[in-house]
């Protein structure tokens, strides 16, 4: 075969998948319509079979034209009603394609395929003619001519659906897709270069605005030394050398130092602001590349209906197989995805529907016994929501049943009874996606192959996805697969080590710890010669990613950091440098420069900087020296010499042009040899990482300062509003100040008459005033500076700074604030309003448990508890909540909804139905607001319901569970 | 035939390359390091864009690894699909690798241009590394140059054997 020959079959190839892929979908729907024959649908299946026999009969390969000719025969009299169309013919048709499409991808060996059993098969339904099969070439390749003018109709897949109109027709061109694999590199390029050009430009004005500043100092010391050098001369001393000398010399130092100025004066004046206008062209640049690079991803786009539209067949032949009726709906074929997604996703959605139609589905007479139609359903369902795709497979079948999945876990020994028992319901169903889990009763040769869900789990993880599993017994299950659209730019987060950076894709990435130098001997430690860190419920494997990779340690105080004595020297030196820090403050430029130095290096050895990454279903934590960017990332292969290097996933170019690595998370892991607790554990947490990720309750902080250095912060949910008020618009009664405002007046607080903080120096002509809610009698804040209003879930340190009106402090967005306690400030106000409540409440050693995830909410809401008087224990989680009431009697349960591990509402449940304490008053308070929230809780058996953080409905609502309680 | 050769040398050894076989000599040695890589990869590099794999031939070769001087260069090469044309002209029958990869070198020397039959068969010993990395030798007035089969020295199989390398 020549040249010519090769180019002609490539392009044959490409137009008969394109076919092959129409027909089955059609052949499906011919065999739906029933005994109405759609004669568009049998013509464009007909027409398909027939382009691709006279193609290749004209390459001369025969068994494809054979196989085609036949299939074509029995179309023809199906076509024109000579045939009528039943289950085996649409079989046969559908096993011909197979083997169809088989030959064609392998075309070198399709002559050597064996046809004949399709053949006959197909010929059964033929009685009259007999195929004709050698002789056809000639007549075939006239045909073949004739059915080119016949444009071959696109399949619905593929391509715009070309119309009859004309104008509709949107012009398309085959690309190959190396060639889009290499416009998208280089527009990844172009990105980076970009980026490069930004922070080449930035640097260059920094730069020259540090040369004015060296050259003033350097200037300064000059004219120092010309003056030393002039007394010097001027002085009795040397005037014993000749006086004509002297003079001489004088003038010279003189004009030497004035020609030195100038040049220096020259310098100092010259422009060295940025370029006119190379700002917008920066703009413009910025924004024709980002839309280039978006324009190009989208060519690599292709619709999730080029994998959707195996299904149906897939659905047909199991349920004929099984006798089973099952019925499968696609919805969202539109969507699109990138191709290296789409053919990734083929398998593991493969898997999940075969499942569907093997597991989930009942048998006809068991759905009918239920009460269900005899006819099962499933869905495949596509989405876009918020950046990523969302494929939903959702069945009408049967359903999980937790308590049979805990059973199996025990049973095969990988679940204590103990933590089965513990185990949530949602926890329990994840149970599936461990490795070798199988629910199947029995191993079907349909879907229990030995490859479970934790195979699709893995495939889809890869794909940076996640999956999400929900099922109630009896009515069915949904399995949602959430996807990138896009790998080949990622999300990451670049860290260093050691001086290298690192980029640790965001995936993989579950959370970031700190552990700071005085809680890392209780947090950290050793268990077995291996450093582990105690997070929360679990206990996780440490690995330092210098030790990993080998990289020698330059700091030598970190290679001991784990040790704890050491680390009380790390935690004084932190200290120092934050008095270092206050000081800078009046100043002076060198004790800036020492402070930063001091700033970087406490960074690197004061707290250790835990990345807990996830790999597969394992979580370990990886220390590194320091935290650097978020970045979209381009991610490069590693060149076939660095194959054996397990740790890292990739390259990538950072902005200023150099190399960084790409860690891999599983195989940092294994070279670490990280030995990874038992499946139950593994699946616990895992389990618990998903829930976390959907709970983190950020909270929005109005941050604010009062005309001092010092950062303030109050939590938005208690502002009312914040007003501008002018100094003239104040009046002074006593020592209490107040603002005209509307129709009254409102008393104002300035922070420093009440709080341990600076006083700002000038009391300036307008300020801001900061009015809370929730609260009786409500005063303003004076604030100088609105600063900003930012999501953080930041702890509140209550150690490092207390007192009336703080609540503690917190770092957000790397800045230490305060954070501001209205109650007590408002008490140490006006304590004849803000009273602290009577000595004989009811309230008054109350023994009050309080369960709250959120660290920001806990601190707060056991804060105002105290207040009252109550006595209260403290859980994270509901868990934790139900092994303290499982120890101690309470009185009162205040608890939050969302928490990980087990909800509220699951919480309630168990309260409720337990012998012990389904007495118990149990109040929810919660940020969720809606009536449907309001219902579950009281359907789980909640008494009260309450919002967070207002604490006057919080104690009265108290005082009459607590009434209602002595009533029962 | 005609050929060229880029001379390049390590310590007191000098070797060369058929230029068809080039890209460009570049004097950016701002190397990424890779912990864990095998000894005679140096790091990688941001060649415009693309990521260069810097291997040491010194280190390669068996003369222990190059010392990084203001003399020191990186030969960038071709891949091995961009030589396909010179295969086909049978202008060249060695080969490089399907990555993109430079060598680091002490220092480059002159270019040598000589005719095929000029060049000989690589005697038993020279310059004490492996014969497998030669495909000939250069006599000039003063030196001896050993024309580097880069098929061997770039291949990566024996290494930490992986599949077999694939010459073309």
């Amino acid at each position: 075969m020549d040249d010519s020959d090769l180019e002609i079959l490539q392009d044959l190839i490409v137009e008969s998948n394109e076919h092959l892929s129409g027909i089955e979908p059609d052949l499906l729907a011919l065999e739906k319509g029933g005994e109405q024959i759609d004669q568009e649908l049998i013509n464009r299946v007909f027409r398909a079979i027939h382009s691709i026999k006279g193609g290749f009969s004209f390459l001369g390969l025969e068994r494809i034209t054979e196989l085609s000719h036949a299939m074509e025969s029995v179309l023809m009299r199906l076509r024109d009603g000579e045939l009528e169309l039943n289950p085996v013919i649409s079989d046969d048709l559908l096993k011909g394609t197979d083997l169809l499409q088989q030959m064609i991808n392998d075309v070198d060996g399709s002559e050597q395929v064996d046809i004949s059993v399709e053949r006959s098969q197909l010929s059964r339904h033929l009685q009259a003619e007999q195929t004709d099969t050698t002789g056809s070439v000639g007549k075939v390749v006239a045909e073949n001519a004739e059915s080119q003018k016949v444009t071959p109709e696109p399949s619905t897949q593929t391509g715009a659906p070309q119309s009859e109109k004309q104008t509709e027709v949107v012009e398309s061109i085959r690309v190959r897709v190396d060639l889009l694999n290499r416009l998208m590199n280089l527009a990844g390029e172009l990105v980076l270069s970009r980026n490069q050009i930004k922070q080449a430009l930035t640097a260059r004005v920094v730069d020259s605005a540090a040369g004015n500043a060296d050259i003033k100092r350097f200037y300064a010391q000059l004219r120092q030394a010309q003056d030393t050098l002039l007394s010097a001369l001027n002085s009795p001393g040397s005037q014993e050398t000749g006086a004509n000398d002297l003079s001489a010399l004088r003038s010279i130092v003189t004009n030497q130092f004035e020609r030195i100025e100038d040049s220096f004066h020259q310098a100092l004046n010259f422009p060295l602001v940025e370029t006119p206008g190379l700002s917008s062209i920066m703009q413009n640049v910025d924004l024709v590349t980002s839309e280039l690079q978006g324009n190009i991803m989208n060519t690599r786009m292709q619709p999730v209906g080029a994998v959707f539209a195996k299904f149906p067949r897939i659905i047909r032949d199991l349920s004929r197989k099984m006798g089973k009726q099952i019925e499968l709906s696609l919805e969202g074929q539109e969507v699109e995805l990138d191709k290296s997604i789409i053919e990734a996703l083929a398998d593991p959605l493969t898997h999940l529907i075969r499942n569907c139609a093997d597991h989930a589905i009942e048998m006809p007479d068991e759905r009918k016994a239920a009460g269900k139609p005899a006819v099962g359903r499933v869905l495949l369902r596509a989405y876009h929501e918020s950046g990523q795709v969302n494929i939903e497979i959702s069945d009408d079948g049967h359903g999980m049943d937790p308590q049979k999945i805990k059973g199996k876990a025990v049973e095969k020994g990988v679940l204590s009874t103990e933590a089965a028992e513990r185990m949530s319901d949602k926890e329990a169903l994840a149970l599936i996606f461990a490795p070798g889990f199988s629910t199947a009763e029995q191993v079907s040769d349909i879907s229990g192959r030995g490859v479970g869900m934790d195979v699709v789990r893995t495939n889809i993880t890869n794909l940076g996805g996640t999956v999400d599993l929900d099922s109630s017994l009896g009515q069915g299950s949904c399995i949602n697969l959430r996807l990138p659209l896009t790998l080949a730019i990622i999300p990451s987060l670049l860290v260093r080590t050691e001086g290298r950076r690192f980029a640790v894709p965001q995936v993989n990435l579950v959370e970031m710890v700190r552990v700071r130098a005085r809680d890392a001997g209780r947090l950290i430690q050793t268990i077995q010669g291996k450093p582990t860190l105690r997070l929360r419920e679990t206990l996780l494997p440490l690995v330092r990613l210098s030790d990993v990779l080998g990289i020698p340690n330059t700091y030598p105080e970190n290679s001991d950091t784990l040790a704890p004595e050491r680390r009380q020297l790390l935690g004084d030196r932190r200290n120092q440098s934050s008095v270092q820090a206050n000081l800078s403050e009046e100043g002076n430029e060198q004790s800036v420069q020492r402070q930063s130095l001091q700033g970087r290096r406490r960074s690197v050895t004061s707290a250790h900087h835990v990345l807990v990454l996830k790999a597969g279903n394992h979580r370990y934590g990886l220390i590194v020296d320091q935290l650097l960017d978020n970045e979209e990332i381009v991610v490069k292969p590693l060149s076939s010499y660095l194959q054996g290097c397990k740790c890292y996933a990739g390259a990538t170019i950072m902005g200023d042009g150099k190399v960084a690595m790409i860690l891999d998370a599983k195989g940092i892991a294994d070279e670490a040899g990280l030995w990874f607790g038992e499946l139950e554990q593994d699946n616990a947490a895992a389990a618990a990482d998903q829930q976390r990720q959907a709970l983190i309750e950020k909270q929005p902080i109005l941050m604010f300062r009062n005309g001092t250095s010092e950062q303030f912060a109050i939590n938005l949910a208690m502002v009312a509003r914040v007003e501008k008020i002018e100094a003239s618009q104040t009046e002074k009664i006593g020592d209490r100040e107040y603002v005209k405002y509307a129709d009254h007046s409102l008393r104002i607080l300035r922070l420093q008459d009440y709080l341990p903080v600076e006083r700002p120096a000038e009391k300036p002509d307008s300020f801001f005033i900061i009015v809370p809610k929730l609260v009786k009698h409500p005063m303003g804040i004076v604030a100088s500076r609105i600063e900003d209003i930012i999501q953080t879930d930041a702890d509140i340190d209550r150690n490092n700074l207390s007192g009336p009106g703080i609540l503690g402090s917190g770092i957000v967005d790397g800045v230490m604030a305060v954070f501001v306690d209205i109650y007590s400030l408002f008490s140490a106000a006006e304590p004849d309003i803000y009273q602290p409540q009577p000595k004989s409440s009811r309230l008054t050693d109350c023994k009050v448990l309080l369960a709250e995830d959120t660290a920001f909410f806990r601190t707060v809401e056991e804060e105002y508890l105290r207040e009252f008087g109550c006595q209260v224990d403290v859980a994270c989680d509901g868990r934790e909540a139900w092994e303290l009431l499982q120890q101690n009697d309470y009185e009162l349960l205040v608890t939050d909804i969302q928490m990980p591990y087990m909800d509220g509402l699951e919480l309630t449940r168990r309260v409720r139905s337990s012998e012990k304490h389904s007495k118990i008053p149990v109040m929810a308070v919660t940020s969720l607001h809606s009536d449907a929230d309001k219902e579950a809780a009281i359907d789980a058996g909640v008494d009260y319901y309450e919002l967070k953080l207002d604490r006057e409905r919080l104690r009265s609502t108290m005082e009459q569970a607590l009434g209602t309680r002595e009533a029962r | 035939m005609e050929r060229q050769f880029t001379t390049l040398t390590l310590g007191d050894a000098v070797f060369g390359i058929d230029i068809l076989m080039m890209r460009e000599i570049n004097r950016n040695l701002d190397l990424t390091p890779v912990e864990q890589a095998p000894d005679y990869v140096r790091g990688l590099l941001n060649l415009r864009g693309q990521i260069v794999t810097i291997l040491d031939l010194g280190a390669r070769l068996g003369f222990g690894a190059c010392t990084i001087t203001p003399r020191s260069r990186c030969l960038v090469l071709k891949t091995s699909s961009e030589l396909a044309v010179h295969h086909k002209a049978g202008l060249l029958d060695d080969d490089t690798s399907d990555d993109m990869v430079a060598v680091l070198v002490d220092s480059i020397g002159d270019m040598v241009d000589i005719d095929d039959q000029e060049i000989e068969p690589p005697p038993p010993n020279i310059c004490g590394i492996d014969r497998k990395y030669l495909s000939g030798v250069i006599k000039l007035e003063n030196t001896l140059i050993g024309t580097l089969k880069l098929r061997e020295v770039l291949g990566a199989s024996q290494q930490f054997g992986g599949e077999d390398w694939q010459g073309s």
